[in-house]
């Protein structure tokens, strides 16, 4: 028996998502929006294409996954970012490639902590580890293990390979911006050899769903139950959540859903028995 | 969605419908029992241990989210995927025609990428079997599915387009709980050998969320 579990163990698959930060960041809300900042302005791509791209990246991709509690939504835009020019500002540090959004001190800029997730077009190249990069992703409002808000920078440097976003197809640019909420949401790229992740770091020839890499990436950061295996935990933190109208504060715990789903299924259940007993006593009736 | 009801129609349908045929059925060769002496309201009355009749142990292969897991770069989606799956179930028989048949099952941990994750998914299950005919039993029930992951932690290096990158594995125990909604066909080759294709229906009436997964099992039954 040992040997034949140890065959079944040999046969198994490998396969790898990794996170973009050392302690497992994430959003705190199950419903996070999306949006296109009110200012920027893209080299090629109206606003309202920009926007238009945001529903089939969140819908078509991370939304379909059911283990995980995220949520994420089309917003349209946000107000304009005053603060600082998003389309022309240094927001990203060249030293790091992962674009950790930080102080000041080479020369950044600081960019106003964002609520959810912002998408706005940057033409500073200084911003992007090289030409052929389509966009970062700047994770720039954290609190403990939390994620606020984040912003994914498409590069819209006049010298990007290719000419970046504008010059790929429509369902190539959505699978770029699904790849950046990917980032944004805390995951980082999957392994060199999985190109069926969209967390994969590179546009491969046809992008339709999620591979197990994302799916197993935003179950872990996103789990549709809380930490653990109690069942009562689970049955508590969903009617919570299923308490709650809003989607302003929803916890690790969010959804709500499995426990109302299993309620139904009980009640099936519940049915079928009582067609069960009917039955029965049809049966049982003695012949005339 | 239509065809969960339709299954549910035809089997609630042809179940109405064979109770009103002659006691003549059998099952894998025996006689149903003449139902002339039992009086109404007495047929509940036994210990509900008292009808489990067998034990069953199942092995076989589970694919998550059929068809919408992307494949390969060319954008092909699988259609079934190797998890070794091994499970134990029960059978209480409270009529010839109706079971119930709670199980347990366990997809195997899976390593995933450098043997930084491990995966387990633990099924909690219920069906409500229909022998439609000798060798067929048709399933409805509900599952509890506890997805656990744990990660051993650490660091690696990935491309980024330009050049490698930092990222970070996973260190955390975390478990995700779905509750699905199932179907399940079963057919007996043997008396106490049968092939199973059992699927359970994530999120069920959120369509946007809705995936099916499987589970392709052989099943010993035992009393």
């Amino acid at each position: 028996m040992k040997y034949f579990i140890l065959f079944l163990f040999t046969l198994t698959t490998a396969e790898a998502f990794t996170l973009n930060n050392n302690f497992a960041a994430s959003f705190k809300k199950s419903k996070v929006k999306v949006a296109v900042a009110g200012d920027s302005i893209c080299t090629g791509i109206t606003a309202q294409e920009m926007e238009s791209l945001i529903a089939p990246s969140v819908n078509d991709f991370w939304n379909e996954v059911p283990t995980s509690r995220l949520r994420l939504k089309s917003a349209g835009f946000t107000v304009p970012i005053a603060t600082v020019d998003i389309n022309t500002a240094r927001l990203c540090s060249p030293t790091d490639s992962a674009c950790i959004a930080s102080a000041a001190t080479n020369g950044e800029n600081v960019l106003p902590p964002v609520d959810g997730i912002v998408i706005a077009c940057n033409s500073n190249a200084n911003n992007f580890t090289g030409n052929s990069v389509l966009a970062v992703t700047v994770p720039n409002n954290f609190a403990s293990k939390k994620i606020k808000g984040a912003v994914i920078l498409i590069n819209d440097n006049a010298n990007i390979a290719g000419e970046g976003l504008r010059a790929l197809t429509h369902s190539d640019r959505i699978g770029v911006i699904a790849h950046e909420i990917g980032h944004a949401i805390g995951l980082g790229h999957a392994d060199e050899s999985e190109e069926q992740a969209l967390m994969y770091y590179r546009v491969v020839d046809q992008r339709r769903s999620l591979g197990q890499d994302d799916i197993d990436g935003v179950t872990y950061l996103y789990p549709i139950k809380i930490d653990g295996c109690g069942l009562f935990d689970g049955l508590v933190a969903s009617t919570v959540a299923m308490n709650k109208k809003d989607d302003s504060d929803d916890d690790q715990n969010g959804g709500g859903t499995p426990f109302w789903q299993m309620g139904i299924g009980f009640s099936l259940l519940i049915i079928f028995a009582e067609i069960l007993k009917r039955l029965k006593r049809l049966q049982t009736r003695p012949a005339f | 969605m239509h065809f969960l009801f339709l299954f549910l129609i035809a089997t609630i349908g042809h179940s109405f419908a064979q109770s009103f045929v002659p006691e003549t059925n059998v099952r894998r060769g025996q006689a149903r029992p003449r139902p002339v002496a039992a009086p109404v309201g007495n047929v509940s009355s036994a210990n509900a241990w008292d009808k489990m009749d067998a034990w069953s142990f199942q092995f076989g292969s589970h694919t998550e989210f059929f068809n919408n897991v992307q494949s390969d770069g060319s954008g092909s989606q699988r259609k079934f995927a190797f998890s070794p799956t091994v499970g134990l179930g029960m059978k209480f028989s409270f009529s010839p025609a109706w079971k119930l048949l709670p199980e347990v099952n366990w997809v195997l941990p899976w390593e995933a990428g450098s043997s930084n994750m491990i995966k387990n998914l633990f099924m909690l299950r219920g069906d409500v079997g229909y022998e439609m005919f000798d060798w067929l039993r048709l399933r409805v029930g509900t599952s509890l599915m506890f997805l656990n992951m744990h990660g051993k932690g650490g660091k690696t290096q990935v491309s980024n387009g330009t050049g490698k990158s930092t990222f970070y594995n996973p260190d955390e125990n975390r478990t995700a709980l779905n509750n699905t909604f199932d179907l399940g066909a079963e057919a007996f080759f043997t008396k106490d050998w049968s092939a199973r294709l059992q699927t359970y229906t994530y999120s069920l009436f959120q369509e946007e969320r809705r995936q099916v997964s499987y589970t392709l099992f052989l099943t010993h039954y035992w009393e």
